[in-house]
């Protein structure tokens, strides 16, 4: 049995919605609604779904940087909202995240250099004469010369800036890397380069990865495991070799067939949905997706399906995959 | 139906002048879809804004522009604003942004067809509903008087369309239509176009940095780097057979969707700023295949067979098998 590194139960978080009267109603928008996965260590875990679906706000609940509102994160088997400050810390040292744009992580005004150090004074790392030599090892490690030291951010290009915001998280030492589209802002070229970058550190270090992108192109090419999101559910949750070779959920499959494939005229098999996505404010009864699913059957307007096992890890939220099942899985 | 040729685009920055684009040249027949692909930085919307003669002020712009045997950049400035929105229309990345914020959809689509056409206002109205009908928005005439913000960027982007097909164009320029929006948003959206195309027969300029929408989008394909057209050619053939370095490097670092394993082939290095251009070939000190010849000077487009045109000293043969 593998070891679970994140344990994410029922996760939801709502956030409120200002109001224009006194005494209205309070609305809530459901950012995540209901999630729960397993990552496991040294797994390259990714998630996927369209903007507004909750990949991010998960990420951060896993972090610990928003507080669910209902449901708990363990983390190496610990709640991390349960603990005191100062084990807090030193917990989570173990996380580090990265985000889509590295330029506004860094601090205009430091040599990256100095920003690669500052985790390791704050945590209070290593001797303060060694340091300078742990960064420089890091800079060798994302592939950058040790002239990049006394560079400032605005000197570097978008990929030699997304390798200074890797060197800083890496230099702790975690366990856990999120990374919440943390490509999606590079050229086609820069992005093969770091995308090579994540995999080899991912291999040498043995590092636990939870890769948060829109590009299903680049997901299936790093990641081990996957889970597909919708407005804030999780619809499918398989192996990546098997999520994209046996798709079972309506959505996943027109998500896939979405991507433009490099063939010219191969646009024959697309499944094209209609609309948006409804608003997570006012969500309506039943299947989150139904409105906009071909294959949407009367009891899908009624009752939410849930997250059912269908063998070998494949989970799918369906009635149509699950059949009967689906409805009191919970 | 458009001719331009050795377009060379000029930036004044702090009383320097940078050369952005260092003449391309682009034939495009009637009702014909090009597509233009390149990184960021390669000149690929400034090619558009030129042709439309909307850059900035301090942009200098030199060669020839004809459309249906007029100069467009000898036109004065009056008789090119009958041009723009009307014959030549372009939409953009970002829609919102392009859209006033304070006046409804129905206001702005109308606006148009004032502008270039003398009708009544409630001709206008019927025209702006038959046109969002056309770009599939549901329930047209409620919809006319929404402002933007409530529309979610897949309609705006339908809006945009709209607003640009207002008049009957015969050439829409689109810069990167669908890389705001998600991709099943994007299938919907390129769709539309591929349909509107075959149906108003009007042709299409693409452009974008993904390689996918390229292939499935247009016919022929002009791929750019730093300023410069590398290579030109029927898409079929550049994705089987790219000839110049550039394109066999861009398509080597996509990861395939039938599972490829292993690393990825990225191409080293980066964009060159425009003020830093390497001598010789443009892409010489990221080429692998680099060789003294390409230090003397920057290659000129010249025929590998047919249509198919590259820029390069030493052109690669058919690495990439374009097969999915």
């Amino acid at each position: 049995m593998r070891e679970k590194l994140v344990e994410a139960k029922g996760l939801y978080k709502q956030y409120a919605l200002k109001s224009d009267k006194l005494f209205a109603k309070r609305r809530y928008l459901k950012a995540v609604d209901g999630v729960t996965f397993d990552i496991y260590k040294g797994e390259f875990f990714g998630v996927v779904g369209e903007s507004g679906c909750g990949k991010s706000t998960t990420a951060k609940l896993i972090l610990d940087m928003e507080h669910p509102t209902k449901g708990t994160v363990l983390f190496k088997g610990r709640d991390m909202s349960t603990l005191k400050p100062k084990e807090w810390r030193a917990i989570r040292l173990d996380m580090q995240m990265i985000f889509q744009d590295p330029l506004g992580a860094l601090d205009p005004y430091m040599c990256v250099g100095k920003q690669i150090m500052e985790p390791l004074e704050i945590h209070n790392i290593g001797d303060p004469k060694d340091r300078k030599q742990m960064v420089l090892d890091m800079l060798a490690a994302v592939s950058l010369k040790p002239i990049f030291y006394d560079r400032y951010p605005h000197e570097l290009s978008g990929g030699q800036r997304q390798r200074i915001v890797l060197a800083r998280a890496l230099i702790v030492k975690p366990q856990l890397l999120v990374c919440d589209e943390p490509i999606s802002a590079l050229d086609v070229s820069i992005q093969a380069q770091v995308v090579n970058l994540f995999k080899r550190i991912h291999k040498e270090l043995n590092l636990t990865f939870m890769f948060i992108s829109h590009d299903l192109r680049i997901v299936k090419h790093v990641c081990d495991r996957i889970i597909v999101m919708y407005l804030g559910r999780v619809v499918e949750e398989a192996e990546s070799d098997e999520l994209f070779a046996n798709t079972l959920h309506p959505y996943s499959q027109a998500l896939i067939s979405a991507v433009p494939s490099l063939t010219p005229d191969a646009q024959a098999k697309r499944i094209m949905l209609h609309g948006d996505p409804p608003n997570p404010i006012d969500l309506p009864k039943g299947c989150r997706f139904a409105s906009r699913c071909s294959k949407c059957t009367p009891r899908c307007l009624e009752s939410e399906p849930e997250l059912v096992d269908v063998g070998n890890g494949h989970k799918v939220a369906c009635f149509l995959v699950t059949g009967k099942e689906g409805i009191n899985a919970r | 139906m458009l001719h331009v040729k050795n377009l060379k685009v000029d930036f004044e920055v702090d009383g320097r002048r940078i050369r952005i684009l260092h003449g391309v040249d682009l034939d495009l027949e009637e009702g014909e879809t090009l597509g233009l692909v390149g990184e960021s930085g390669c000149g690929k919307s400034v090619t558009c804004s030129a042709i439309l003669r909307i850059l900035a002020d301090n942009a200098t712009v030199t060669g020839e522009v004809m459309y249906d045997g007029t100069d467009l950049l000898k036109l004065p400035a009056s008789k090119m604003e009958q041009i723009r929105g009307k014959d030549i229309t372009m939409i953009f990345q970002d829609p919102v942004v392009y859209m006033n914020p304070v006046k409804t959809i129905g206001n702005q689509i109308t606006e148009v067809i004032h502008l270039h056409e003398k009708c009544s206002q409630a001709e206008a109205d019927k025209k702006a509903i038959d046109l969002l009908t056309q770009v599939g928005i549901p329930h047209p005439e409620t919809r006319l008087k929404y402002y933007p913000h409530q529309l979610s960027g897949g309609l705006c982007q339908r809006v945009m369309i709209a607003m640009a097909l207002a008049c009957k164009p015969k050439l829409l320029m689109a810069d990167e239509p669908t890389t705001a929006l998600d991709v099943t948003v994007q299938a919907q959206i390129l769709d539309l176009l591929r349909g509107l195309n075959k149906k108003l027969g009007m042709a299409t300029i693409l452009v974008t940095h993904d390689l996918g929408v390229i292939a499935e989008n247009v016919k022929r394909v002009m791929v750019m780097y730093a300023g410069v057209v590398v290579e030109e050619g029927p898409v079929d053939i550049i994705f089987k057979k790219p000839a110049h370095p550039y394109t066999e490097g861009l398509l080597n670092s996509l990861p395939k969707m039938d599972g490829q394993e292993g690393d990825l082939i990225p191409i080293e290095g980066s964009v060159p700023a425009p003020d830093k251009r390497p001598q010789g070939c443009c892409f010489g000190p990221r080429c692998k295949y680099m060789t003294d010849e390409c230090l003397k000077g920057q290659p000129k487009l010249t025929t590998i067979n047919g249509t198919h045109r590259c820029a390069c000293f030493h052109p690669v043969n058919g690495t990439f098998g374009g097969q999915e």
